[in-house]
């Protein structure tokens, strides 16, 4: 009894004083895949604005710019908020828009942190670029309700706009539409620049691969515990793969899928959706049709099984997106991990062996886990980019 | 199926039956059926994961046999599922094919697979890579 006391006490001691669990190479291997982060700023070839610094700056503005709805109240910046990791903090944006029961929006608004290295946008992935997918926020009627034509009206109409529209992209004098999707594509070349900043798990990852174990033993073991779970046993890192915690692909992990008017079937929808899409990567708006990246469109095949799935999420400042899921059902992390602990296989349509089984996580497993989902978060603060004014204040 | 029938055409009009069945390259593995020989290279090799990549494959008749189509395809036999996305095949000089549009999004053992369609019946040929 007084033994076990002691090695109790040695262990905690050990615990705050840091420490390196005894990680197996093919643990090592499985780690240091989530990195190196920073990856190189994405780009998008199909729109010809992408890591242009002007472009970049237009956007940030147009990004804020409660104008570009016709009631003068909804930006994107109203849902996606930077002091909120890019969203708005609630389960749907019901709040936000001020409609509730079934005209509501019914899904969760995501973090657009580290969206730029997406490959399908939204949770069902009914979009192929950033760009394509701005146009559905900006004419939905619950959201931004707006038009071409309003869009086109309220940049010409302004100085600053028209002066920034004029130096990114030329004259403005292109029909409406082809204004608007100019617009979205500013929009994107800042929304690609989003990219989170290093967190502590970066820090253990590289100083685990450069073998400097004193550095490393500064990550604390929990974490360490928890994200030897998420590699192993757990087999999170199978679909929230890779630097950004996501294999961009979808998923079904029992989350229900009703909504007042049905069921939103994730993927299946959003497949159907994208194809339906005159302003995907395969139509007449992309820069650069030829480009090796539209395959990925032309190639996505419709399968009975996406119905249901719905995107992996990166996990990137995970501990900032709260509430969690494609509906926001779950609060906390700690709901995330009892949710995957507790999984209701009968709720998984999967025929061969399973990625996902009940966890049955201790307490202090499931802390562990969460541990290791919170060191996922940088320190970083969004600072607005935006230069000097474009436009003459003369020049009326 | 689309596919298929594509390749089908494509064979058809070059006489397909019997061609070299020599390794087109170092980078080519070999794959056996009773009658027929594929060779198959990936285009970036190693296989990334999480993003599109291409094969080249040779395909020869050990004897007067001839192929009326071949599905190109690949899944993970131990989750049985398959990938998200449908390869698209056209003909490249030389007898090899050029499959795009693969795309192996998760780690695990994925399977190559290459159902050949003859008139005496279909030949299946796999070949297996470990994503890590
Ligand atoms: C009313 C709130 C709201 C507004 C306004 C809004 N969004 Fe969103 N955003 C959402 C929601 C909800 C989703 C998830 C939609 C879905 O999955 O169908 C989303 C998803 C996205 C995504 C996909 C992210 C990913 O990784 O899949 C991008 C990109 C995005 N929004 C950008 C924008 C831009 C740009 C604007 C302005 C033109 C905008 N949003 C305006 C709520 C909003
Ligand atoms: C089969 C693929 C898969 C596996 C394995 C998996 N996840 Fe997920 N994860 C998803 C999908 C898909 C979602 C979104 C589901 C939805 O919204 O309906 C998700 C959502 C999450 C979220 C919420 C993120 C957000 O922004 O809403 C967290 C956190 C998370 N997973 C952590 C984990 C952990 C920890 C594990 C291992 C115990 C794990 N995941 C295993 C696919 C997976």
């Amino acid at each position: 009894m007084r033994l076990i006391a002691l090695l109790a006490a040695a262990l905690l001691a050990h615990d705050a004083a840091g420490g390196l669990l005894d990680f197996t190479a093919a643990e090592l291997r499985a780690i240091e895949r989530h990195g190196p982060w920073p990856p190189p700023a994405p780009r998008d070839p199909s729109n010809r604005v992408s890591g242009n610094a002007e472009a970049i700056a237009f956007g940030e503005l147009l990004f804020f710019d409660t104008r570009l709805s016709p009631n003068g109240a909804m930006s994107c910046g109203r849902c996606h908020q930077p002091g909120r990791a890019w969203t708005d903090g609630r389960r749907t944006p019901g709040g936000v828009i001020g409609a509730t029961g079934r005209d509501a929006l019914t899904r969760n608004t995501p973090t657009l942190w580290n969206a730029g290295f997406g490959r399908w946008f939204g949770w069902g992935g009914g979009s192929d670029t950033i760009w394509s997918f701005s146009l559905r926020p900006i004419r939905h009627p619950l959201e931004m309700g707006s038009s071409a034509a309003h869009m086109a009206r309220t940049l010409r109409a302004d100085p600053e706009l028209a002066c920034r529209y004029r130096r990114v992209f030329g004259e403005a004098g292109k029909p409406d539409e082809a204004l608007l999707v100019d617009v979205v594509k500013a929009i994107a070349a800042f929304v690609e620049t989003l990219v989170s900043a290093r967190s502590p798990f970066d820090e253990f990852r590289d100083a685990l691969a450069r073998g400097d174990r004193d550095a490393a033993a500064r990550y604390p073991l929990a974490a360490q515990r928890g994200l030897r779970r998420f590699v192993g046993e757990g087999n999170c890192s199978v679909c929230h793969f890779g630097p950004a915690f996501s294999n961009g692909e979808f998923g079904d992990i029992g989350v229900p899928f009703f909504v007042p008017s049905g069921v939103d079937s994730g993927r299946y929808a959003g497949i159907q959706r994208l194809r339906a899409d005159p302003h995907n990567l395969l139509g007449r708006f992309n820069d650069r049709p030829g480009d090796a990246g539209a395959a990925r469109t032309r190639h996505v095949q419709l399968q009975p099984r996406n119905f249901g799935e719905f995107k992996v999420p990166g996990l990137r400042n995970v501990a900032k997106t709260a509430p969690y899921m494609h509906d926001g059902s779950l609060a906390t992390l700690s709901d995330v991990v009892k949710h995957y602990s507790e999984l209701d296989e009968n709720r998984l349509h999967t025929e061969g062996e399973r990625i996902l089984r009940p966890l049955r996580l201790s307490p202090q497993a499931s802390a562990d886990l969460v541990a290791f989902l919170e060191s996922l978060s940088d320190t970083g603060r969004y600072v607005s980019g935006a230069p000097s004014r474009c436009a003459s204040r003369r020049v009326q | 199926m689309m596919m298929r029938r594509i390749l089908a055409a494509v064979l058809l009009a070059a006489g397909a039956p019997v061609l070299a069945c020599d390794s087109p390259g170092a980078d080519y593995a070999r794959l056996e059926s009773p009658r027929f020989v594929l060779w198959m290279a990936t285009r970036p090799a190693p296989v990334p994961i999480g993003s599109e990549f291409a094969i080249d494959a040779v395909l020869c008749a050990k004897g007067a046999t001839s192929a009326d189509a071949v599905g190109f395809d690949a899944w993970m036999p131990a989750h049985r599922h398959g990938m998200n996305s449908r390869p698209s095949v056209r003909a490249l000089d030389g007898g090899r094919w050029r499959a795009e549009g693969y795309l192996f999004h998760m780690p695990g053992r994925w399977q190559f697979t290459f159902e050949i369609d003859t008139a005496s019946g279909r030949e299946r040929l796999t070949h297996d890579v470990e994503l890590d």
